[in-house]
């Protein structure tokens, strides 16, 4: 999804009306890929307007030589990433907490079901979203972007600064550990 | 009847292809909207900050050196007013006033 260079001139000057537009066209996707990445559909509001904000704050410095989309979904990426990161490290702190006393509250994984997820197909997504935690963290974010989120192999590797050999390189691992954690859960 | 392992593995995999992509609430964008055009009202305040501290810095350090100025000048003034005025009045007693104006150019 190219962008004209008037658009992103506006976009640089502050234009609310053309934000406004930008919201509107990746309101979904930034979303989408967050959720798919947090399993936390809360959160994962919140991350998206964090995203968007940062956009509008870094617009400035934006230099045109990426996609604004591949620009945006970085965005999220990252901010889905450091999300994670910080919710280990709370986890961390809590599971301290819990071996000395003084938190009684174990931090449980609610089950995650996609929103975008049909009724029927709900139990078997949530399972796979389940697999997918256990992925490594660059086979998990090449899966959500290809898998999830539709893209191709050529745009997931430019957010990812990889290679389309790589992304298949990736995916076909991920692939082969979702089938190995599954076949270890239904036969367990 | 004992579903095959592969077969349901194959199910729970393909799950994500039938995937919709999820949408935000309905009021997302205008959350969003509304936080941009707080963030612009409050931009020209937050750059002003920086500018202000290094200002109000500038004027610490310049007032801090008129400070040291000050109080260097008056002691090495007072001296040289002294000897000038010390000057002065022997120059009136023994009538030498050109001897002791070069004697105060000297000084100077």
């Amino acid at each position: 999804m190219a962008e004209p260079s008037d658009f992103v001139d506006l976009l640089k000057s502050g234009d609310q009306h053309a934000f406004a537009q930008l919201v509107d066209r990746y309101q979904q996707p930034v979303y989408n890929t967050i959720v798919s990445i947090t399993q936390h559909a809360q959160d994962a509001e919140d991350l998206a307007q964090e995203v968007f904000l940062q956009v509008y704050r870094s617009m400035g410095g934006f230099r045109g030589e990426a996609k604004i989309s591949t620009w945006i979904y970085r965005i999220a990426v990252t901010k889905s990433l450091e999300w994670e990161r910080k919710k280990k490290a709370k986890k961390a702190i809590g599971y301290f907490k819990n071996l000395i006393g003084l938190d009684h509250q174990a931090d449980q994984l609610a089950e995650f079901h996609h929103p975008g997820v049909a009724l029927a197909h709900k139990e078997n997504a949530s399972m796979l979203f389940k697999a997918m935690q256990s992925l490594p963290e660059n086979q998990r974010i090449a899966f959500v972007l290809i898998k999830a989120e539709g893209l191709s192999y050529q745009e997931a590797g430019l957010i990812m600064g990889k290679s389309v050999k790589s992304m298949e390189g990736l995916i076909q691992r991920a692939k082969e550990n979702l089938q190995q954690t599954l076949k270890k859960h239904y036969l367990s | 009847m004992k579903v095959p392992v592969n077969s349901r593995m194959d199910e729970v995999m393909q799950s994500i292809d039938q995937m919709q992509p999820a949408s935000p609430s309905p009021h997302f964008k205008a959350k969003v909207l509304n936080s941009i055009s707080l963030l612009a009202r409050s931009e020209p305040v937050l750059l002003l900050k920086p500018i202000l501290l290094m200002a109000a810095t500038a004027l610490l350090i310049l007032m801090n050196t008129i400070m040291l100025w000050s109080a260097m000048k008056p002691s090495t003034d007072s001296t040289a007013s002294n000897e000038a005025a010390n000057l002065t009045q022997f120059s009136k007693e023994y009538h030498l006033t050109n001897y002791t104006s070069n004697l105060y150019d000297v000084q100077q």
